[in-house]
């Protein structure tokens, strides 16, 4: 059976309030690649062809460049929550407002999961409690 | 007459350099103003021209740029990102308007370049006040996207990013 993407969301979602930092940035990181994978399996289905390595910014960018709405949407929500990744794994500085960050992360996972079920005719999954 | 050589100071040998100092890279020469003298019956035009190189040019786009924002990182990274992806120097100077509407007047927006393995983004982040709440910071966002950001990203090559952070010293 495939992996089913949305458990990291359910992890990173049980890790929001550790107030470890390596757990908070876990958080980001993890949130980002739900939703990267959510959005890659649907362009993938639409017709993005994309190839590693850069995965991520094709994938965004196509996203960006799309007629549709919805999926430029997705492409901007999508870069937006990257840029949180980014910062999560290669600045090794401090991240002010980490915590805020983490809440703000997984509000757009859910934000960008209904996006995709909307899309796709599908009701989107439970929200998460706060 | 007794002559003899003395080495003078500035006659002295030089180290030079391996080799000699990159000079701006020049692309084009461009006319600047109206022509400035004539001689007698043949008309000589002198023009001035100005030498316009792609760094220059780079650099003067960065400058104006810090009138609207606070470039946190080196001028030379976002001058060297602008070069790769120059688009982004036209969306920056239009994107002010839209985000002091949604976000206020007078917000610091910082500017930085994120690295990673695979790709280099430049994150445009306005300062908001702890005070804000994120819903309301989020709805600012939200505004700016319908507004200006969604119809416009698609010239940004996927390397911008417009986002907030909130500050507890802002």
């Amino acid at each position: 059976m495939p992996f089913d993407w949305r458990e990291f969301l359910i992890v990173a979602h049980g890790l929001r309030n550790d107030p470890r930092e390596g757990a908070q940035r876990t958080c980001l990181g993890r949130t980002y690649y739900y939703i990267f994978n959510l959005c890659l399996a649907k362009a993938y289905t639409i017709g993005f062809a994309g190839k590693l390595p850069g995965l991520h910014k094709q994938l965004w960018k196509w996203c960006q460049k799309s007629p549709n709405a919805t999926v430029r949407q997705m492409g901007v929500y999508g870069l937006r929550m990257y840029s949180l990744r980014i910062d999560a794994d290669y600045r090794g500085g401090v991240i002010p407002s980490l915590a805020t960050e983490v809440k703000t992360q997984l509000s757009r996972a859910q934000a960008f999961e209904t996006l995709v079920a909307q899309s796709n005719g599908q009701t989107p999954p439970a929200t998460l409690p706060p | 007459m007794n002559s003899q050589f003395v080495v003078a100071a500035w006659d002295a040998p030089q180290t030079r350099p391996a080799k000699p100092p990159s000079l701006p890279q020049i692309t084009e020469w461009r006319q600047q103003g109206r022509p400035t003298a004539r001689i007698a019956d043949n008309v000589v035009f002198v023009h001035r021209y100005r030498q316009t190189g792609a760094k220059r040019d780079l650099w003067r786009q960065v400058r104006s740029l810090q009138q609207y924002y606070t470039i946190v990182d080196s001028d030379r990274i976002v001058t060297e990102l602008i070069g790769e992806e120059p688009a982004l120097f036209a969306l920056l100077l239009e994107a002010v308007r839209p985000l002091r509407m949604a976000f206020g007047e007078k917000r610091l927006i910082y500017v930085r370049v994120q690295f990673s393995d695979d790709d280099t983004l430049l994150r445009v982040a306005v300062q908001l006040p702890v005070s804000l709440s994120n819903d309301q910071a989020e709805r600012a966002l939200r505004s700016f996207d319908e507004h200006w950001w969604l119809k416009n990203c698609q010239r940004s090559g996927g390397a911008l990013v417009f986002d907030y952070e909130i500050q507890d010293a802002v």
